[in-house]
């Protein structure tokens, strides 16, 4: 890789900056764990820039920020825990609401939802925040996280078990303020 | 399909992780089942919630900073040191970067082996991709059950294996069922149907409507088949839905019809008058061949020999 390629593959990988670090922060469910944990992606994915192969650099590079997390996860399992509440909830944009499906959901409040992403262990949250909100696909994910497809599917439909196990619980209970948490 | 085979599929679906085929097959049972829609459209509330913006984080300014002037730093070391991972290395050293968390080099561990793995489905991307990985979802599936398909395909099949055309033409087929798909030029009529082909192929294809026979012409499109742009008619047979493929042969060697049953549809294939013919349809095969036996009347034969 010459020096212009490098240039530009670097400002490629820089396009998915908030995909590293949504991915990190949900996984570390710390922001400065996350930052750390990108920062080194970053650079492992330049350095390594050479083992790239086909495929799609976004994942790839997503599977490196997944490695790290978890290196840094087993590094530090106490430190994860550590979550601050904060007082307000960032709002989403309103087009949502035009989907009669996403309707449903909006009116139980994505505080709920957050707070059963949140409490998700690890492996169910990492397939279902790459799977959901990252877009990434099984095998993606599979090559990700370094299971089988079939464990990917199997934990994506649990994870997906709990969380709406989790909201059917919350819905019932409205409007308690003070565990809202800050979204950046 | 019933709902015992069905649960299983309904995530991957979602995912957009079914083949194509099996895809439609799923569509089909929850245009019957309650119960599976309804768990659908919970899925599907759910991935709509998940899929908020609001529940995203975004990158910190200040990390933005960071990273960019960490890079600034590696490009520098990276002038004066070799490359860490040799390209040859390809996939196992990427799963070796990725494997390996912070700190340690990325020899310390065994690599990976980068997985492919094929379940129940394609890859979730984008375009071409979409209809490469349904084909060779499609491919799979018609290796690994029923009978095989005729050989007796385009004239390219050199290398391809037996069947390759035919696993076209059928994909072809459940492509054009998806919705918007099926016709670029709608109409009954054949005055019509013909010339719409005239300066987007390069050759003219047979165009008849046999409503009188109970094979109404629909419309028409240009579709893609054999590594070459193909005419594909549209019949309609009550509800059915049946496609012929026709481009040029590159020999003037005629065929009888050859046939076989993929998966509850039915393909045939000849050749007559200088043209490929493939047709495809859901139609029992009886009828299908009497479909053939009127288009073969009808299509006109080459001068030598009539």
């Amino acid at each position: 890789m010459d020096g212009e390629e490098a240039q530009k593959f670097e400002q490629s990988l820089l396009e998915w900056l908030n995909d590293a670090y949504n991915l990190a922060r949900w996984l570390l469910r710390d922001d400065q764990d996350a930052q750390d944990a990108v920062q080194e992606a970053f650079v492992r994915a330049v350095r390594f820039a050479g083992g790239f192969r086909g495929g799609d650099r976004r994942a790839w590079l997503l599977a490196i920020v997944r490695n790290v997390c978890y290196t840094l996860l087993s590094r530090n399992r106490a430190a994860a825990d550590n979550v601050t509440f904060d007082e307000e909830i960032h709002h989403g944009s309103a087009d949502q609401a035009a989907d009669p499906e996403a309707m449903v959901f909006n009116r139980l409040d994505r505080e709920a939802l957050f707070g059963a992403l949140e409490a998700l262990p690890v492996e169910f949250r990492e397939t279902i925040v790459m799977r959901e909100m990252e877009g990434l696909s099984y095998q993606e994910i599979a090559g990700a996280a370094g299971i089988p497809i079939g464990t990917v599917m199997s934990r994506l439909a649990r994870a997906r078990e709990r969380l709406r196990l989790a909201l059917r619980g919350k819905a019932g209970e409205s409007g308690k303020s003070g565990r809202l948490r800050q979204i950046r | 399909m019933n709902c015992i085979e069905a649960k299983p599929l309904l995530q991957a679906y979602l995912d957009g992780e079914l083949g194509l085929e099996m895809a439609l097959e799923f569509e089909r049972h929850l245009e019957q089942c309650a119960d599976c829609a309804r768990e659908r459209a919970a899925l599907a509330s759910l991935s709509a919630a998940l899929g908020d913006p609001a529940l995203r984080f975004a990158a910190p300014e200040a990390l933005r900073r960071r990273v960019g002037a960490a890079l600034a730093g590696e490009a520098v070391a990276g002038a004066t040191a070799p490359a860490a991972a040799s390209p040859t290395t390809g996939g196992e050293a990427l799963a070796g970067a990725a494997a390996t968390g912070g700190g340690r080099a990325p020899q310390a561990r065994a690599p990976r082996p980068w997985r492919r793995w094929w379940l129940i489905g394609g890859a979730r991307i984008a375009g071409w991709a979409v209809a490469g990985a349904a084909l060779a979802m499609l491919a799979l599936i018609t290796l690994s059950r029923g009978p095989s398909l005729p050989r007796a395909g385009g004239d390219t099949l050199s290398g391809g294996g037996a069947g390759v055309v035919a696993r076209e033409v059928l994909t072809s087929h459940l492509r054009s069922l998806m919705p918007g798909h099926l016709m670029d030029v709608v109409s009954t009529d054949q005055h019509t149907v013909k010339p719409w082909f005239n300066g987007r192929i390069d050759f003219s294809p047979p165009v008849n409507d046999f409503a009188a026979d109970g094979f109404s012409l629909a419309g028409g499109r240009l579709d893609y088949l054999d590594r070459r742009a193909v005419a594909a008619l549209v019949y309609r047979r009550r509800k059915h839905i049946v496609n012929v493929f026709v481009w040029p042969a590159a020999d003037g060697a005629e065929s009888a019809v050859e046939s076989a049953a993929h998966d509850g549809y039915n393909l045939m294939h000849w050749r007559r008058g200088g043209m490929n013919y493939w047709i495809v349809s859901d139609l029992n095969a009886q009828e299908l061949g009497e479909f053939a036996r009127l288009l073969r009347v009808d299509a006109p034969l080459p001068a030598s020999h009539s």
